[in-house]
């Protein structure tokens, strides 16, 4: 695999390197300014590669951040179109699974196989401490109940396709 | 080795076949809350996401929410800071905006959005977010939305509608790497289809 970035803005079209790591591209501390920017991945598949034909290729832009401008109040919503909506709340747990073979599970210490058993949060990580929950104090102090969410090393990973209604 | 796409994560998403069909338009308000205990790497794969509206195929989700600890080159942003990334493309090709937030991402504090989302390749899309902090009832400065996008955005799968999804989703600190132990937390379920719903939208948040 190789890759090649090009600073399309800028005019920089740096020569296409074998992908060593999948962090090749890490610049430092300094960002990127705005411009476009593209990588194009190369898979030479041993008769070399054709730098006008990446296999796959990734074009961003970057946008400043739009400079704030002071107004004076909060505006009314405008009435030109007014609708009722329709209310869609259905939400469900995210699946977690790993993608070393398929297994599905929440943590280390509770493997399941199929999501549709997981019963209602918490969730619990794999060091035993608490990965999910619904219904917590508002960190800020307001009457509303939250949810919290976290992560660390060892937390189940991989989004699949089953997960659990709630 | 294992090859981790998809990194650790504690999230909640929405029921796939009731989302968000292409070619409708939809409002959906959240709010996101960081803690102190959330410090800034300054690594450029530190990367993660808060929100997302994610599409029915492999490629990456048309729009995201998404935190860098540092600058990147192929996952380029500012450190320290909250994206919006909406990205665009098919199975060779991908396109993404990248709009950095313009303030270090706020500890302490809830950072509430309003998101108008109106995905279609046959009439005007529609992409507006608007930004505000603190408690109760907060100005969005209505008039100056964080993203405001009429170009095409997303993936173009009739029939197969995208779906959001909320929490914390966390890349590995390298794609080889671990992940960093991290918390926040987050409110609000808003999803509702109509033309202009922004005020319901902004009060289902002002009770938070």
């Amino acid at each position: 695999m190789y890759c090649r970035l090009q600073k399309i803005t800028q005019g920089t079209v740096y020569p296409p390197g074998a992908c060593t790591t999948a962090n090749s591209f890490v610049v430092g501390a300094n960002p990127f300014p705005a411009g476009t920017y593209e990588v194009d991945f190369y898979l030479d598949s041993g008769a070399g590669i054709d730098e006008a034909n990446p296999t796959r290729f990734k074009k961003w832009t970057i946008t400043a951040p739009p400079t704030p401008t002071p107004t004076p109040s909060p505006s009314p919503s405008p009435s030109s179109s007014p609708s009722t909506g329709q209310k869609l709340k259905k939400w469900e747990i995210q699946a977690w699974e790993s993608n070393n073979g398929g297994s599905t599970y929440m943590d280390a210490a509770h493997k399941i196989t199929d999501p549709k058993q997981w019963a209602a949060p918490p969730f619990y990580g794999a060091d035993g401490n608490l990965a999910f929950n619904t219904g917590v104090a508002d960190p800020a102090g307001g009457p509303q109940k939250v949810n919290y969410h976290h992560v660390a090393p060892g937390y189940a990973v991989r989004v699949g396709g089953e997960s659990l209604r709630v | 080795m294992l090859f981790e796409w998809g990194g650790n994560r504690s999230e909640f998403s929405l029921i796939k076949a009731a989302s968000l069909a292409q070619d409708h338009s939809y409002w959906l308000a959240f709010a996101i809350y960081v803690p102190d205990s959330f410090t800034a790497s300054g690594i450029g794969s530190d990367v993660q996401s808060f929100w997302q509206v994610h599409s029915q195929n492999d490629d990456s989700p048309p729009l995201s929410l998404v935190y860098y600890g540092g600058a990147r080159a192929d996952h380029p942003g500012e450190g320290d800071k909250l994206h919006w990334k909406h990205t665009m493309g098919d199975a060779v090709m991908q396109e993404e905006d990248i709009f950095p937030e313009p303030d270090t991402m706020p500890r302490n504090k809830w950072i509430k959005y309003i998101v108008h989302y109106k995905k279609t390749f046959t009439g005007s899309p529609s992409l507006q977010i608007w930004r505000a902090f603190g408690s109760g009832a907060v100005d969005y400065q209505k008039n100056n939305p964080v993203v405001n996008r009429t170009k095409p955005f997303g993936y173009d799968l009739p029939g197969l509608p995208d779906w959001s999804k909320q929490g914390i989703y966390k890349w590995t600190m390298d794609y080889y790497g671990s992940a960093t132990d991290r918390t926040i937390y987050t409110y609000g379920e808003f999803l509702q289809e109509g033309d202009d719903l922004y005020q319901q939208a902004v009060n289902s948040l002002s009770d938070l």
